[in-house]
């Protein structure tokens, strides 16, 4: 890998220019039209203080960079300033004027005078995708974090919990998150492939880099296949000198194109919790001065009446153990103080 | 104690608690070291940065100085932990205020306020990320080793590949985060798509 980085790519490289809406408008605009993106930018900043986006949000927020284009009669008819105080929540259509004061005017609709101008610097946001235009040049906004609506729009998990519950509902479940893909072997997502241990918790780890705050994170290597570990994933935070120990278990059945690789039920999440457990027991008598919690997560991807020559499945089947728990026995959960609720992610197959 | 160190660890904890309500100690490691490889995109010295850095165990950017700087910053009460993050306390802003007035701390502001800004369009997880595709971090994490970083000749790589970063985007950038923004991204595509053919 080395070798490719050592000797600079300059058609990658190139492409990244191209498709930087900051470079474009340090091209097109000059200092001017930085500065007003960057005035976007910072907004954005503000406005996930308060609201949040989803796959149905429209946003369009723009910056007249040229005093020339007169939308200031529009303005006064069809516009009010913004106060961003209150919680917004998700946002369905929203149309936001940023001014080089700085003051922020939404308007009713969006001013016919920007579209297409080539005075003006405009993001949209719909269906989930982000783009500039800059003096009418559009520059669709390429994703660096792969599992979020917006690159720009997105909130900063405060818990390791809180970050796994959403990794649950907003990737895991419909299997949204393209590493997470990966896992399955048939597009029904009835079976995974074989030995997906890997790809579950790059897949996890993505999330979690990408939208948690910490000093250091480690993910165990692809080629550490030890069962009998527990760490897949382990997060520090120094200053208040946290750990944060995941244990990844799945359950279900996974298979090669002629046969079935492994058939694995409840007891196997019961193992995984008893073997974090007494990792969390060595790790206190150990008497390490780091603060230790632990955290089982299990991809559930358990289908009912499943048979190899299967490629279809109903939704009785297909979610039946959508909505059933596991039962743990001891339940560490209760008994230990560093040993954090399970979290059980059941993975939604396609049903006919 | 590096006063130069306790001015760059002092105006980025400013910047990190407003962009993104505080840091994490390695965040303030990570972006010194982003505003150095900004200092020597525009040419500079890299002596004349008056600290360096090395590559941690986890294979990311160390300096002794800011770890210094930082220590001597909380026992001051200038930044203080909020929930799981630091921020900047109210005095350390009053104590950067002053700061901000030396002359000998004019120059590099550009350079922090740029490695800061790029947290309005990369979160620390993607610069921590793109940081770790360079090659002399990835070298030296993968054979488990710390060394001393931006030494020639990796430094005169640098150089070299600023130069033609400089080249292609062809107007001036004043804005440093420009540049610095255009380089991670690039360490993010190069990087990812060689994990991949890693992997596989």
């Amino acid at each position: 890998m080395t070798a490719s980085l050592q000797q600079i790519n300059l058609d990658v490289l190139q492409e990244v220019i191209t498709h930087e809406p900051l470079a474009v408008a340090n091209e097109r605009f000059g200092a001017l039209g930085v500065t007003a993106l960057k005035n976007i930018l910072r907004f954005f900043r503000r406005l996930t203080t308060v609201a949040r986006v989803s796959e149905k949000s429209v946003l369009t927020v723009f910056a007249v960079v040229d005093d020339d284009l007169s939308i200031s009669d529009a303005r006064l008819r069809r516009a009010d300033k913004l106060q961003l105080g209150t919680a917004i929540g998700e946002i369905e259509s929203l149309v936001i004027e940023l001014r080089g004061d700085g003051s922020a005017f939404e308007w009713d609709d969006v001013p016919a005078e920007i579209n297409s101008s080539e005075k003006v610097i405009v993001y949209r946001l719909l269906q989930g995708v982000e783009t500039f235009h800059v003096a009418a040049l559009p520059i669709v906004v390429r994703k660096v974090i792969e599992n979020s609506i917006s690159q720009f729009l997105f909130h900063y998990f405060e818990t390791i919990k809180e970050a796994l519950c959403a990794y649950r509902d907003r990737m895991a479940r419909a299997s949204t998150n393209y590493a997470l893909r990966e896992a399955w072997f048939d597009e029904n997502r009835l079976w995974f492939r074989s030995s997906p241990e890997f790809i579950l918790r790059r897949s996890l780890c993505e999330f979690l880099r990408a939208f948690l705050r910490y000093d250091d994170l480690w993910l165990r290597p692809e080629q550490n296949v030890d069962e009998s570990h527990p760490v897949d994933i382990k997060i520090m935070w120094k200053g208040d000198n946290r750990e944060a120990i995941i244990e990844i278990k799945w359950i279900g059945r996974s298979r090669t194109k002629n046969r079935q690789t492994a058939n694995h039920g409840e007891a196997r999440a019961r193992t995984g919790a008893k073997q974090l457990a007494e990792y969390l027991e060595a790790h206190y008598q150990e008497s390490s001065s780091a603060d230790a919690r632990g955290y089982l997560v299990v991809f559930d991807c358990r289908r009912k009446n499943l048979k190899l020559t299967d490629d279809m499945i109903t939704r009785a089947n297909g979610m039946y153990f959508a909505s059933r728990e596991i039962k743990y026995a001891p339940a560490y959960h209760e008994q230990r103080h560093d040993f954090e609720k399970p979290i059980r992610m059941f993975l939604e197959p396609r049903c006919i | 104690m590096n006063p130069l160190a306790f001015f760059d660890a002092l105006l980025l904890a400013r910047q990190l608690t407003e962009l993104v309500q505080g840091f994490s100690r390695f965040e303030i490691h990570l972006l010194s070291y982003a505003a150095c490889l900004l200092w020597l995109y525009d040419g500079k010295p890299y002596s004349e940065w008056e600290y360096e850095f090395i590559s941690s165990a986890a294979g990311l950017p160390y300096s002794a100085d800011i770890e210094t700087v930082l220590d001597e910053a909380e026992s001051l009460g200038f930044i203080e932990q909020r929930d799981h993050l630091l921020i900047l306390s109210p005095a350390g802003q009053v104590e950067l205020d002053l700061q901000q007035s030396f002359q000998s701390n004019q120059l590099r502001q550009r350079y922090i306020c740029g490695a800061a800004d790029a947290l309005l369009v990369l979160t620390p997880g993607s610069i921590r990320e793109a940081v770790e595709y360079d090659p002399s971090l990835f070298y030296l994490k993968n054979r488990r080793q710390s060394d001393w970083l931006l030494r020639a000749p990796d430094r005169d790589r640098l150089y070299s590949n600023f130069n033609e970063l400089r080249r292609l985007l062809s107007s001036d950038a004043s804005d440093l985060m420009i540049p610095l923004i255009t380089w991670l991204k690039y360490l993010l595509k190069i990087g990812r798509h060689d994990s991949i053919l890693t992997t596989d």
